[in-house]
């Protein structure tokens, strides 16, 4: 199933993915393993979810089709389906230049 | 009155449809701050003065260094060491003789910012931190005066309008204090591109058309060339704009 990803770093994230999609495993795969995988993948850099709590750090949002995860009934066990767009970013970007 | 230059300089902008001579003529009639002579202050500014606003103020405190030179680029290699506001009104009024160019050698402060901003048509936030952003803010809301935020950080960038009382403000969406790096990574094509959409939306809420970024935040990656818009809302309780605030 492919994903596309969108992001918003304070790093180059072309260095962990190559594409702006992610290829993801299993039949039905929710928008937390597709976070997990983006973590993993990142070594941690990308800590989208918090480990305590299990939530979306605040630093961070994250978007399915244009819609806050938050909002999402089924929340970070929302299932995704191919084609879907997912965006993650850090919540600022504060430099003036 | 536009004058017959004015008509010339501006014909391509005003053969805009829902633009026109009555546009452009709210354009030089207009007055905008630009707060902050860096990054994303210097192609602002350059753009607005372009596009013909009457009147451009201009804040900044600091000297031009060499390290400001690969993204400031109303600042050039035989101005290091001048006041930034000084250098970039030289270039302005070069590159536009009928405007006024006011440049302020000052830091914006809790103290002078409601004097500052006092009158103007739009706000734009070309600072480089946390705490003069919410000064600027706080002091927009009080006058009831639009706000174009910007940020910039190596090749991301963040844009929102903010319409005091109808919009959420700045405090809305960051209540508190985020973690600032110092300096920061920047390319300067990242707050070239934030300051275009800023001027952008200046044009747009001084002359009245087009669809402008309230309630919205657009985040840019350009190492991707990834955009999106994320909703955003007010907060009830805003200490600046809202139940808990000033007004």
């Amino acid at each position: 199933m492919k994903i596309r990803l969108k992001s918003f770093f304070h790093f180059d994230i072309t260095r962990v993915f190559d594409q702006n999609q992610i290829d993801l495993a299993g039949d039905r795969p929710t928008l937390r393993a597709l976070l997990q995988e983006v973590i993993q993948k990142s070594d941690g850099k990308i800590q989208v979810i918090e480990p305590e709590t299990g939530y979306i750090d605040t630093e961070y949002f994250v978007l399915l089709n244009g819609r806050e995860s938050q909002a999402l009934p089924q929340g970070l066990e929302t299932e995704l389906h191919d084609g879907d767009e997912v965006g993650i970013g850090m919540m600022h970007f504060w430099g003036g230049g | 009155m536009l004058t017959r230059d004015d008509l010339e300089r501006y014909d391509r902008q005003i053969r805009y449809e829902g633009f026109g001579e009555e546009g452009q003529q709210k354009l030089k009639s207009s007055h905008v701050i630009v707060a902050g002579a860096g990054g994303i202050g210097c192609p602002a500014s350059m753009y607005l003065a372009c596009a013909g606003v009457g009147r451009i103020t201009i804040i900044d405190s600091e000297l031009v260094e060499l390290s400001n030179l690969n993204r400031q680029v109303l600042h050039w290699d035989k101005d290091i060491g001048e006041r930034k506001v000084i250098s970039a009104a030289h270039k302005l009024a070069s590159l536009n003789p009928s405007i006024k160019v006011i440049p302020i050698a000052a830091q914006i402060t809790e103290t002078n910012a409601r004097d500052i901003i006092k009158g103007v048509s739009v706000v734009v936030d070309a600072m480089d931190n946390f705490e003069t952003r919410a000064i600027l803010n706080r002091a927009c809301v009080a006058e009831g005066i639009p706000f174009i935020h910007g940020g910039v950080w190596g090749l991301c960038g963040q844009i929102t309008t903010i319409i005091p009382g109808k919009t959420p403000c700045l405090a809305c969406l960051y209540p508190q204090k985020p973690e600032e790096q110092t300096p920061f990574p920047v390319f300067g094509v990242a707050p070239a591109m934030v300051a275009i959409i800023q001027a952008t939306e200046a044009i747009k809420i001084i002359a009245g058309f087009g669809r402008l970024l309230t309630g919205q935040m657009l985040y840019v990656n350009l190492a991707t060339m990834d955009f999106c818009l994320r909703e955003v809302a007010r907060k009830p309780d805003c200490e600046v704009c809202g139940s808990g605030g000033n007004k």
